[in-house]
């Protein structure tokens, strides 16, 4: 990064501009336990930016009470979390019994 | 050693890993299905003290996967801890196990754990693995826990100070009511055999003292499907997790405790949730309808299952009819509704 390309700017300016211009966010959705049935099990899905966790939720029907752990990146996370783009989402309902 | 040979010759444990197993003590909180199969993994491999916690009894209906009762254990009504005990000392006589017939709760968790090394959980329900967590991370002694609905599993190790918590990735117990429990989604035996697995393995490395070995990850698995996953936990630990990161512990000082009052002269307990919810009662009435017949209003619904009756309330709240005994009713509560 920071290299001068043809003198138009450098290549982290060219990517924060692509980055302005873009009206969506790919989030890849990571389903599990009983989360998959009657959905997916992994997607690939647009949310406009500044979308959270919350517009996910909503979108692939899942109640927000029944979200146990919420990570992103690998990290747990509020429903309100506002996500970015690449953001890869893990969801998992509580699993219990025993 | 004769006993231990075949694990001995393991690289892994080695006879000083055995001597350490030897010497080492486990609370297994739970012994429906998870803690049958741990303490039966642990007694075998030669844990040489056992603590086996559990508030109920055996009947006919754990015998598909509680591995270590049987029809004798459900004719005498035997307490399941009472009834692992006398099993695992037929199995490993040379090894220390300690019966405690006891609902597992703030007031009486944290003389148990006096020497404990390691808690697994065999628990069926939130809230004690929420008090486990409590209890464990303010101690700093490992646990590990494990979940099974249906054909889905999940664990993970709790290493106190070096990873997350359980509080890490659920920072709130789930609501009651969201919870799909064994007795209203069922449950297959291998799915506990493969979590049960997992959980042991990692015991007896953490017994042994092999800390770098360890899973760092939450383990998920859905037999049914055929999905194994091992979720990457190495950037989970919170520096806002209320217990490992902030040391706050609600649920060890009893401030997250349902509470569960016996009602003179009706035969009926009244059961209130530590956290009001607002249930889903549509939702609830529709996995409860494959046992028994459901009457629902917009306020609460009502169900008959065996002898017992519940009311359960919008805000979570429940009447249990057929009953005086608090933990009878609690166990219901668990078992129907989920906690």
């Amino acid at each position: 990064m920071g290299d001068h390309l043809n003198g138009y700017g450098t290549s982290e300016q060219f990517v924060l501009n692509e980055a302005a211009l873009k009206q969506n966010i790919t989030v890849f959705i990571k389903l599990f336990a009983t989360f998959r049935d009657k959905r997916f099990m992994t997607q690939h899905m647009d949310f406009p930016v500044r979308s959270t966790v919350r517009e996910v939720l909503k979108a692939i029907e899942i109640p927000e009470e029944e979200v146990a752990i919420c990570m992103v990146n690998g990290r747990s996370k509020e429903i309100d979390h506002e996500l970015a783009d690449g953001d890869t989402l893990s969801l998992f309902p509580p699993v219990g019994g025993g | 050693m004769e006993r231990y040979l075949k694990q001995i010759r393991f690289s892994g444990v080695g006879e000083e890993g055995q001597r350490r197993l030897l010497s080492s003590k486990v609370l297994i909180a739970g012994m429906g299905a998870l803690g049958t199969h741990l303490a039966n993994a642990l007694a075998r491999a030669g844990v040489g003290h056992l603590l086996l916690a559990d508030r109920d009894y055996v009947e006919k209906s754990n015998l598909q996967r509680q591995v270590l009762y049987d029809e004798d254990d459900v004719e005498r009504t035997m307490p399941k801890a009472i009834a692992a005990k006398k099993k695992l000392q037929s199995i490993n006589s040379e090894i220390n196990i300690e019966a405690v017939v006891a609902d597992l709760g703030w007031s009486n968790l944290e003389p148990l754990l006096e020497g404990v090394d390691l808690v697994v959980d065999g628990s069926d329900n939130f809230d004690l693995r929420f008090l486990l967590n409590d209890a464990c991370v303010r101690s700093a002694i490992p646990w590990i826990y494990g979940g099974v609905t249906g054909a889905h599993g999940m664990a993970m190790v709790v290493l106190p100070e070096q990873g997350p918590c359980l509080r890490c990735l659920m920072p709130n117990p789930p609501a009651p009511g969201t919870i799909p429990t064994c007795d209203t989604a069922g449950i297959l035996g291998p799915a506990i055999q493969m979590v049960t697995a997992f959980q042991s393995v990692e015991a007896i490395k953490v017994l042994t003292g092999r800390v770098q070995d360890l899973s760092r990850g939450l383990f998920s698995v859905d037999l049914w499907t055929n999905r194994y996953d091992l979720i990457d936990l190495s950037e989970a630990r919170r520096t806002d997790c209320p217990a490992c990161s902030l040391r706050e512990f609600p649920f060890l000082e009893g401030k997250e405790e349902m509470q569960v009052i016996a009602l003179c002269g009706s035969n009926s307990v009244q059961i209130t949730p530590a956290r009001g919810a607002k249930l889903r009662l549509d939702d609830i009435a529709e996995r409860l309808k494959v046992l028994g017949k459901v009457q629902q209003n917009p306020y609460l619904l009502k169900v008959s299952i065996e002898q017992m009756e519940i009311i359960l309330f919008g805000d979570g709240r429940a009447m249990i009819k057929g009953t005086q005994d608090p933990l009878a009713a609690k166990a219901f509560y668990t078992r129907y509704v989920g906690t």
